[in-house]
Parts: structure tokens; sequence; C-alpha cells
């Protein structure tokens, strides 16, 4: 599903970011990259829907060349790569059922579509009762859950989260998880880079650990450290 | 790709509302330059059919009498044709004498009525080589006493002095024009951009979901399309009132001389609207396309 060929990252000044970086994730694997801050994570999940141009290397995803895609190609990329992350990007003008309707509407899906996905995944991750609120009602668990809702709404086949519980205290993030776990079980390649020990430790998943833009790990039911 | 009209709608309208201020700004410049631009288009053609007659260096013109033969005919043709101060002298027959003749007294029926086809001299528009005013007065006198020739019309002053007025004044106000064009142009690319940054976080989640960039854009695009096309249509509706003015001020001003045969027809004013919208379009399309481009990249 995901195939990484010696991909380097270098940002001006010479900044190595990621470093002859290897690795293949399979369908419907759950993949926690981890390292300490500034060891490349963010980069590497930027690398995966083409925010970021790899400096050297070859990216597939589903198969694809990442790196050869014409660029109008793009969106129909990322169509199938859901995203999440650590600050939620939900719209503050616009209310929980909006935000999720949002993501299908700006890709053109029929309004039918919109009205019977959106209430779907709402029920899916327990929000159905706060659909009306705007997210500056809502906790901080409650807002990544609408920003979960709204990157698995289009059901993509790849879920990049970057820190996705990195704001939020450990009971509320054992919930995100939870929920994370649900949406691989669908089949969905789930990709999170975390720092949060005790949830790598207790999910007990694939682990990719990068230390100054290296993979010094690969394991599978792999723990934090 | 499929767009939802709804959506295209829903945001173009909330583009123009909330920035309610840049907007109005916006469309008064393109309605000022392009109300300008129209007037100039006006006053040129007012003055171009004033002056058609003596368009493209013809400095006088020859008329013989109406029941000339056609030997008589040629013998006055020769004669322009081989006098070596004259560089052309093409002739106007029957036919065309009398169109012109329709055009200038349009409106006036009692005048078109009475007059017909063969009841008017024809001529030959001359274009002499030196156009000093000595040697034209010099060959017009001439012509005047030559047998056959019913009357000879030079250039005069009054027309020499139309044209130039007129060519300053348009040029001068095609320069102010250009200006506020290019001030307006601008007025719309940072209404569109200061949009596009007030909005930047949903058009962050649009690329991150998968929006392709046309959809991105669209909304912008109409924006600055109907702030173009409001001001053009302003423009356009001043290009009316502006004709109204000027019929006035010829109908008031009948006998004055440098305003005789200034005339604003009909196909004038469509001219004239038919550039104002032209303009607008352009103008506004091309300010949002660039406005838009910046945004293009990831
Ligand atoms: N856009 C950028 N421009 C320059 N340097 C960057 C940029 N993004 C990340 N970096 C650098 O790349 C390295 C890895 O950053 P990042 O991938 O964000 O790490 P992590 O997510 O693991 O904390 C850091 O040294 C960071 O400063
Ligand atoms: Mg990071």
């Amino acid at each position: 599903m995901i195939k990484l060929e010696n991909v380097s990252k270098v940002f001006k000044g010479d900044v190595v970011a990621l470093r002859e970086a290897n690795c293949d994730i399979n369908k419907g694997e759950f993949v926690f990259l981890v390292g300490p801050s500034g060891s490349g994570k963010s980069t590497m999940i930027r690398l995966l829907n083409k925010q970021e141009e790899p400096s050297t290397g070859a990216i597939y995803v589903a198969g694809k060349h990442i790196g050869q895609l014409n660029s109008w190609k793009v969106p129909y990329l990322r169509r199938n790569i859901g995203c999440v992350f650590q600050d939620y990007k939900l719209l503050s003008n616009k209310t929980v059922y909006e935000n999720v309707a949002f993501a299908l509407e700006v890709i053109g899906r029929p309004r039918h579509v919109v009205k019977t996905q959106v209430p779907a995944i709402l029920e899916l991750v327990g929000l159905s009762k706060k659909h009306k609120n705007y997210p500056d009602e809502l906790s901080g668990g409650e807002q990544q859950r609408v920003s979960i809702a709204r990157a698995f709404v289009n059901r993509p086949l790849i879920l990049l989260a970057d820190e996705p519980t990195g704001n939020l205290d450990p009971a509320t993030s054992v919930g995100i998880m939870r929920l994370l776990d649900r949406i691989n079980r669908t089949g969905t390649t789930v990709v999170m880079a975390t720092h949060d020990r005790s949830i790598v430790d207790t999910m007990r998943r694939r682990v990719i650990e990068l230390d100054r833009g290296s993979i010094i790990r690969d394991q599978a039911r792999g723990v934090y450290e | 790709m499929a767009i939802n009209g709804n959506y295209v709608l829903r945001e173009t309208t909330a583009n123009l509302t909330r920035n309610i201020t840049l907007t109005v700004a916006s469309v008064l410049t393109v309605f000022v330059s392009l109300a300008i631009l129209g007037s100039t288009v006006l006053v040129r053609q007012g003055a171009q059919n004033a002056t058609r007659q003596f368009e493209g260096g013809v400095e006088f013109i020859v008329y013989v009498d109406a029941d000339i033969t056609p030997s008589e005919l040629a013998a006055v043709k020769a004669s322009l044709e081989d006098n070596p101060g004259v560089l052309r002298a093409p002739y106007v027959d029957a036919e065309a004498t009398y169109k012109e003749f329709r055009r200038l007294f349009k409106g006036q029926e009692t005048m078109l009525e009475n007059v017909r086809k063969g009841d008017l001299p024809t001529s030959f528009r001359v274009e002499p080589k030196d156009k000093s005013v000595e040697s034209v007065q010099e060959l017009v006198a001439y012509y005047q006493k030559r047998p056959n020739v019913y009357y000879v019309s030079a250039a005069t002053e009054v027309i020499r002095e139309m044209k130039a007025i007129t060519t300053f004044f348009n040029n001068g106000l095609s320069v102010f024009a250009v200006f506020l064009l290019v001030a307006s142009a601008l007025l719309i690319l940072n209404t569109i951009r200061t949009a596009m940054f007030a909005r930047r976080r949903e058009i962050e989640v649009m690329k991150l979901v998968g929006a392709t960039n046309w959809f991105i854009r669209i909304p912008f695009m109409l924006e600055g399309l109907i702030q173009g096309l409001i001001g053009g249509v302003l423009a356009v509706g001043f290009v009316f009132l502006a004709k109204g003015w000027l019929d006035d001020l010829l109908n008031r001003s009948k006998g004055l001389n440098l305003l005789q045969n200034f005339s604003i027809e009909s196909s004038d004013v469509t001219l004239a609207c038919l550039v104002v919208v032209g303009v607008a379009i352009t103008l506004s399309v091309v300010s949002s396309a660039l406005a838009t481009r910046r945004f293009l990249d990831v």
C-alpha cells in the first residue's frame, strides 16, 4: 500500500529531515512512527500525501509512483488518504455536521451521498447528538473525533494521523485510539506519528522508530522502546 | 469534474458580502474607468462621423454638376489625375453619395423624403501632395473655376481644429482611463487575495481532502468576474446617459459650426458598450486568474 525507496528529504540550510528511508507498509496495517521531536515523523507523513516532495528516492502509494503523478492528479490521490492532525484543523464557523459535510462537498459528492454518509460517520465517532454544535463548544477529544470523522467520511484507503493525541489527556487518548483501531479493522491502513509511550506499548502494533531522520528500528508488534 | 452549483453560489455570495468595502471599492473603480473609456469611444466615433469626408488626407472635395455628361466627367477626372499637385482623387458616385446623405440627415424625414438619388451632386475627394493651407487654397481656387464644377468644399479650419481637439481630448482621456483600468485590476486582485487569505484555513482543508484546484478557484474567480461585470454594467448605463447628454448638447448648439456634423449613432453606442463589457470581462478574468494562481501549488 505504501512503499518508500531510499527516500531523503533535505530542507534548505542542509536540514536533513529524512535520510535514506526504506519501508513497505501493507494494506490494512497499523503502523506507529515514533521518535523524539524533530526526528522526521511529520516530514514522513507529509511526504505520503504530497504536501512535500522528497529530495531523492521514490514513494509509492497504492501502487503509484507519486513523484511522477501529474499535478492535476494529486487531488485524486488525496481523496484516498485521510488526514488527522494534532490541532484538528476544524473550521470554527461551521458546525460539526458542516465540517464533515464540507469534505464531501468540495470533492463534488452529490447531496444524497452527503446526507447519508455524514450522519453515519458521526454515529461511528459517537457525536450524533452534537452535530449542530460548533467546534469551540466541544472538548478536545470531541474535536479530534470530528476531525477523524472528516478524514474518514470518504472511506479512504489510508489514514494518516500526526500526533492525534498530542493535545489530549491519557483517558481521552484511549478513546481516540479505540476509534482509530476500529477504523483500522475496516481494512484501512493507518499510519500514526506519536511520542506517546503508553499508547504504543498498550496497542502492540508495528513500530517504525526514527532518530534524526534515519529509520533505526522497524518492528512488528513493537513497543515504544 | 462535478461542481455543485449550490456550493459555488453560496461561497461566491459569502465572499462578496464579507468583503463589502473592498468589493464596493473595486466595483466603483471599474465603473469609473470603464465609463471614461466608453465616453472616449463615443466622442471618437462622433468626431469620426463628423470628419469622415475628410479622412485619409482628403483636403477638399470637388462636386460636379448633377447633369454632367460622361465625357465632361471624364474631363474633370483627367484634369485632377494629370495635376502634379494632386496625389489621389477617388470619385464618389451617385450611389455612395446618396448613402452618405442618408447617414448625415438621419432622423430628418422631410429632408430624406424630398431628395432622390439623382438630385445630389457627385464628387471627387482630393488628396493633394502638399497639404499646406496656401497650396490647398490655390488648388481650390483653380478647380472652383473649372467648367462643370458645381462647388468645391475645402477642409475648413473648423474641421482641422475639431480633429485636433478630439484627438488631444481622447488621447488624454485614454491615458487616464488606462491608469484607472490598471488601478481597478489591482483592486480586484487585492480583493480576491484578501478573500483567499481570510479563508486560508478552508482552502488548506479543501486541498487536504482532495478538492481540485479549479474547484477551489472558481468561487474566487467568479467573485472577481462579478465585480468586473457590475462595474461594466454601470458603465454601460453611463454610456447611454452620455449619449443622451451629447444629443442634447448637439440639439442646443445647432448652427454652431464646430458641432454641425457631429453625430452619434446607435451603432456607435453599441460599439462603446461592447468595448466596455469586453474590457470588464477581460480585466476581471485576468486579475482573478492572477490572484488565484499563487494558491495552486500544493
Ligand atoms: N518546512 C520546513 N522547513 C525547514 N525545515 C523543516 C521543515 N519542516 C521540518 N523541518 C525540519 O526537519 C526536521 C524534522 O522535522 P519534523 O518532521 O517536523 O519532526 P517531528 O515531526 O518528528 O517532530 C526538523 O529538524 C525540522 O526543523
Ligand atoms: Mg511533528
